[in-house]
């Protein structure tokens, strides 16, 4: 079976599920934690899927994110090596916060009664100093599970180096019939706190997937004789199986921002344009990412203050979002954000006594049309905007218009910061970069940061809102494995790389064909981390023939970095696998081609940092391909906003994305 | 300049000062820099004033602008060029902290415009002891003194200098590697710098680093304003022989604040001692922990302070005092001192004493391949309780927030190995809230080789607050022949293959009368 049967892409969010199939059918559901495969089910009998056979379901989802957030994990059973108990309370022993006088750790610490120390140990080059006692260990997890462990972890040091204890314990173990996650099994990497915090959450998450993989199955008929079966969005941007996502949900942690990258490089990137950064500006926060060629996988990440040592994309996100407060501080500079107004009250503009916001702020200048928002459904209280930033211009002693632009300017200066961060420091040149702008309020942002940053142009794609969702039906089968090799000579990796990935490919190659993959449709990706000798951060690098990868690495280091050392060699630390199978093919909906000028629905008087006047405000759906529009003008549409400022036009590609450039 | 823009300026310092911090971490050599982060980075004016820093080492930061003070007095500085230093009586901290300083000329202007600092501890820069980190009577003793010196002349390294540096110390090679980091720091600091200039000018960034100065005391002296107007007095005390004292007196009156060290104990034979840079660092984060995230971390922090030292003080050591621990261990106590008093005028608001120690605990000796090592870390312990609950476990308090090295990186580089790495159980102080809990650390040496401790609350425990108890002291074993033998606060001793160093930290005092 082949992944060409894919149908349907599934976006399941906070407050709505979105649904889209391959051929552009849509459906929109309210989303439900109770009952997922409810409202799973409501959408495909919505596209009128709802008896049809043979479908294949790709889906995002945030139910791991939100476990993780909300410290909402399953009580996990932990077994580590015998003098460490507390090692994951201690982590890496600093404060988050710097000057706080009450510092507390960045994550909560494990129960301590679901731990048990387990005499072992390995040493680091891999011989055992003290054997496992297996009988006394297997004892030991049942008594934790007698505790009221619901998973369980094993934890022993060194064990990216020698995993035969951790190995034959997790066998016994699920043999006995309990949900085990072993730490290199999952990540053989070195740096024991990082591995095990990343099993110890995989742990806290399998008996939730397991239960929301049920419920799935339950309420679509997956699998077996309906021929349907899903496939779940990893946080590296490629799908796996919902058995094995149940196994090791830790890799579902960016599953729906996964989507929205995918979505976008599918949705703006061509063959001229193979550079695009990222925006995806929500109510309280702002997603940002650099795609330089695809989307970009890291091996190490932190989330809700835990780091994680699996493939995820590299998503950086700032606290910045429509919904983000400004205030006066007690030195009286200007603060946006990162306290939000939330959906309620929400901005002063929704009319329920919320504060002033980064909305209010564009609304006063102009830029949200009140009677538009939303399609005209939900009207804004432009007064009650107006009432709010008003207070702040009166403690300020500015103008309002003044202190609306200014509320803007600090809300973009967090966000350029974001932008700089993933481009300018790790050696990305943003003028070579478009700048592809999502979310309710990407648009009403993105024009005035690529300024900024002097990227050349802005791409708004169609149906902002359902990125993420066609994202969904346009990842491939994906499958990223990495083991920690230090000590091995590049050159004997370089000469024969076959053997040296051999163990790696097969259990990739295993996974994915068990997916349906025929080994013909495989592709396989290797890698290797390398560093100078000495050096504790590496950079991963495609394997190549004899002294190549090497080469890559010295132009890497110096891209980013600004100086690379050649004359003392290279490290190898790791081999890194990516495997995956073909990306599915989607159509894309082609606009229709419209000439001559698009009618704009109102006029109203937009403020910007240059002046003011009267501006045409045009629907996005009056837009046609081929059309051009002047600055400045406002775009609306259901659920975004562009803006266009002066100086800048807009042209309609032939996909329907709005490309946004400055005139000349 | 007004309040929008200048916020939008503190984004891009502290967004600079932060990309350096990057910059040097992921290209360092030593466990002490790359995995502890033990290094720091900030901006300062032309003058020499800290407009920026990234939230780093607290003991590093509050002296960045005497650091940059003394090298403009002392040298005739020129565009391309990179001043290195870690002589404490001249800009420096203690012996291993070696600051690299650029001063960075925007836009045309003579003199320059501002100066970026890259801060790092070195796991070794000879001496005594290996690590750099024992106790003496004199500097000259504790490692090689590095006078304010241009490490790159004009753009170009000075190789006399890298030479004389690396020919007196334990371990070159990774010295040599960790000094490319600090200068890829600086430089990066430097490019960004004269980006902003390009695009605001080199006058109108130099006014928003005065403007900020003038935003975080204006922050600052709302703060003291909202304490009562008074007069308090606390002493606390290090560790040997007579106990010395840290005594402070603080007043506050308006929106001014004295900290007056008179009564503290003459200056000592060993390296206790703190000096200028070392009690101003102190007082400027105790300062700023009264603040909140949203005071800008720079000199005008410092304005509304009247630090008053008597001379010759263990808190105002002078050349050729040997200060080593003062900047770990007595920087520490200070805090202590200052918070005990302002306990005082800020019932409610003050935590419990922390573990008042960083633990310093350093190896040397060779590797297997018979390469020379050195290794230096601090040790975390418990966190006093406060009003707001109990004191955290385990984290590092105070003047540092290095990371610990992971094990399993330490066994794969050194000859040893971690026998044990856990919470140490009741030693936080009994309170309403109770205290935090210590950790014990137990190495076991696989070769020959030599181990220095520093470290202080071994005979008073920290103090508890509002009725809550002190914690244990903390204590250090060597363990020889399956037989236990308790250490001294501060010793160096010869370890031999199966022979195992513990150290117990302290906890953290409690917090309110139990009921």
């Amino acid at each position: 079976m082949t992944r060409e049967r894919v149908a349907v892409g599934i976006d399941v969010g906070g407050t709505f599920t979105d649904f889209i199939t391959a051929d552009g059918a849509v459906a929109k559901r309210p989303s439900s934690r109770g009952h997922p495969g409810r409202v799973l089910a409501e959408g495909l009998d919505q596209l009128g899927l709802g008896g049809t056979r043979g479908l294949s379901l790709a889906h995002g989802t945030t139910v791991a994110t939100n476990a993780l957030l909300e410290e909402d994990l399953a009580p996990v059973g932990l077994l580590i090596t015998e003098g460490f108990r507390d090692l994951l309370a201690l982590g890496r022993q600093n404060r988050p916060g710097l000057y706080d006088l009450e510092p507390r750790p960045a994550c909560a610490a494990p129960d301590p009664a679901l731990i048990a120390e387990i005499a072992e140990r390995v040493a680091a080059d891999g011989s055992i100093l003290k054997a496992l006692d297996l009988e006394a260990a297997r004892a030991a997890a049942h008594r934790l599970m007698a505790r009221g462990a619901e998973s369980l972890v094993i934890c022993f040091l060194n064990s990216y180096r020698q995993p035969a204890h951790e190995r034959v314990l997790a066998e016994i173990l699920r043999a006995d019939g309990l949900a085990v996650t072993a730490s290199a099994e999952l990540a053989a990497e070195f740096r024991e706190f990082e591995r095990f915090s990343t099993a110890w959450v995989n742990a806290g998450l399998m008996p939730l997937l397991g239960r929301y993989a049920d419920d799935l199955r339950r309420a679509l008929d997956l699998g077996g004789r309906s021929g349907r079966r899903m496939v779940v969005m990893q946080s590296d941007g490629g799908a796996i199986g919902l058995e094995q996502a149940a196994r090791e949900p830790v890799r579902l942690l960016l599953s729906g921002p996964a989507g929205g990258l995918v979505g976008a490089w599918a949705g703006a990137a061509d063959r001229e344009r193979r550079r695009l950064v990222t925006f995806d500006m929500g109510g309280t926060s702002t997603d940002v990412a650099l795609l330089d060629g695809g989307p970009p996988v890291v091996g190490r990440a932190e989330l809700g203050g835990r780091p994680l040592l699996v493939p995820i994309l590299d998503i950086h996100t700032v606290g910045a979002g429509g919904g983000s407060i400004a205030r006066l501080d007690r030195g009286g500079l200007l603060k946006v954000g990162p306290a939000s107004a939330g959906a309620d009250p929400g901005p002063a503009c929704y009319g329920r006594g919320g504060p002033a916001t980064v909305t209010d702020a564009h609304l006063v200048l102009g830029r949200i049309p009140p009677g538009l928002f939303l399609g005209g459904s939900f009207a804004l209280d432009e007064a009650a905007a107006r009432a709010r930033v008003g207070e702040l211009a009166a403690q300020l002693g500015l103008g309002l218009e003044r202190v609306a632009l200014g509320v803007l300017a600090v809300a973009e200066a967090t966000m350029e910061r974001a932008l700089r961060r993933i481009s300018l420091e790790r050696g990305h040149d943003p003028r070579r970069f478009a700048l592809v702008a999502f979310g309710g309020a990407g648009g009403l942002h993105a024009a005035s940061l690529a300024a900024r940053l002097e990227m050349p142009e802005v791409v708004v794609p169609r149906d902002p809102g359902l990125l993420s969702a066609r994202g969904m039906l346009q990842a491939p089968l994906r499958k990223e494995l990495a083991r920690t090799v230090l000590g091995r000579a590049l050159a004997e990796i370089e000469a024969a790389p076959a053997r040296a990935f051999a163990d790696l490919e097969r259990r990739a190659r295993a996974e994915l064909r068990g997916e349906g993959l025929a080994a013909a449709e495989i592709l396989v990706e290797r890698l290797v981390d390398l560093r100078y000798p000495g050096q504790s951060y590496e950079l991963s690098v495609p394997l190549g023939a004899a002294g190549r990868s090497g080469e890559a690495f010295h132009l890497l280091h110096a891209q980013r970095y600004g100086f690379a050392r050649p004359e003392e060699g290279v490290e190898l630390v790791a081999l890194r696998l990516r495997a995956r199978g073909p990306a599915p093919r989607v159509r894309q909906p082609r606009p229709r081609r419209v000439s001559g000028r698009p009618k704009p629905v109102e006029s109203r008087r937009l403020v910007f940092e240059d002046g003011a006047g009267t501006c045409p405000v045009y629907r996005r759906e009056d837009l046609g391909s081929g059309q051009e529009l002047r600055g400045p003008a406002v775009i609306v549409e259901y659920s975004a906003t562009t803006v266009l400022p002066p100086g800048h036009r807009l042209e309609v590609d032939r996909r329907g994305a709005l490309v946004i450039r400055r005139a000349r | 300049m007004n309040p929008i823009e200048l916020e939008i300026h503190r984004h891009r310092f502290q967004a600079i000062a932060e990309e350096m911090g990057i910059v040097l971490r992921n290209t360092a050599r030593s466990a002490n820099i790359k995995e502890r982060l033990d290094f720091s980075c900030a901006l300062t004016d032309r003058d020499g004033l800290m407009v920026a820093q990234a939230a780093h080492i607290p003991v590093h930061l509050g002296s960045c602008h005497l650091t940059a003070r003394h090298l403009l007095a002392e040298l005739e500085l020129e565009d391309g060029d990179v001043v290195m230093v870690n002589d404490p009586f001249r800009g420096g901290t203690h012996l291993p902290d070696v600051t690299l300083f650029r001063p960075v000329f925007l836009g045309g202007e003579r003199r320059a415009s501002f100066g970026v600092i890259a801060r790092a501890h070195h796991a070794d820069v000879g001496g005594g002891v290996p690590g750099s980190m024992g106790d003496f009577e004199e500097i000259f003793q504790e490692g090689l003194i590095i006078p304010p010196v241009k490490i790159v002349a004009r753009g170009r390294l000075v190789r006399d200098v890298e030479a004389l540096f690396l020919a007196n110390v334990r371990t070159p090679a990774e010295r040599r590697g960790d000094l490319a980091a600090q200068l890829a720091a600086v430089e990066r600091g430097a490019l960004r710098l004269a980006e902003s200039a390009a695009r605001h000018g080199a006058a109108r960034l130099r006014r928003a680093g005065r403007a900020l100065m003038d935003a975080a005391e204006r922050g600052m002296r709302a703060l003291i304003a909202a304490i009562p107007d008074g007069e308090h007095r606390f002493v606390d005390h290090l560790d040997g022989a007579d106990s010395p004292a840290i005594a402070v007196r603080v007043v506050v009156r308006g929106d001014d604040i004295v900290l007056d060290f008179a009564g503290c104990s003459p200056v000592l034979r060993s390296s206790l001692n703190a000096h200028e840079a070392i009690t101003l660092s102190a007082a400027f984060y105790a300062l700023r922990c009264l603040g909140d995230e949203e005071i800008p971390s720079n000199s005008g922090i410092l304005r509304p302070l009247d630090l008053r030292l008597p001379l010759d003080s263990v808190v105002s050591a002078r050349h050729p005092a040997p200060v080593a621990a003062g900047n770990v261990e007595t920087s520490q106590r200070i805090v202590d001192a200052i918070f005990g008093a302002l306990a005082q005028a800020l019932p409610g608001r003050i935590p419990a004493a922390s573990q008042g120690s960083m633990n310093n605990v350093s190896f040397g000796g060779r590797r297997g391949d018979g390469e020379p090592f050195t290794y230096f870390e601090t040790l975390a312990g418990g966190i006093g309780a406060g009003p707001l609950g109990p004191g955290a476990s385990g984290l590092h308090s105070h003047m540092t927030n290095t990371r610990n090295t992971p094990i399993e990186a330490f066994e794969a580089d050194f000859p040893l190995r971690i026998r044990s790495y856990c919470l140490r159980a009741t030693s936080g102080g009994a309170g309403r809230h109770p205290g935090g809990e210590g950790v014990v650390r137990e190495y076991e040496a696989l070769a020959p080789l030599s181990a220095s401790i520093l470290s202080t609350r071994r005979e008073l425990g920290p103090w508890g607050l509002a009725g809550g108890g002190p914690a244990r002291p903390g204590r250090n074993f060597l363990i020889r022949d399956g037989r236990r033998r308790a250490l001294p606060a501060s010793v160096r001793i010869e370890l031999q293959p199966g022979d195992r160093l513990r150290i117990e930290t302290p906890g953290g005092g409690g917090w309110g009368a139990s009921d």
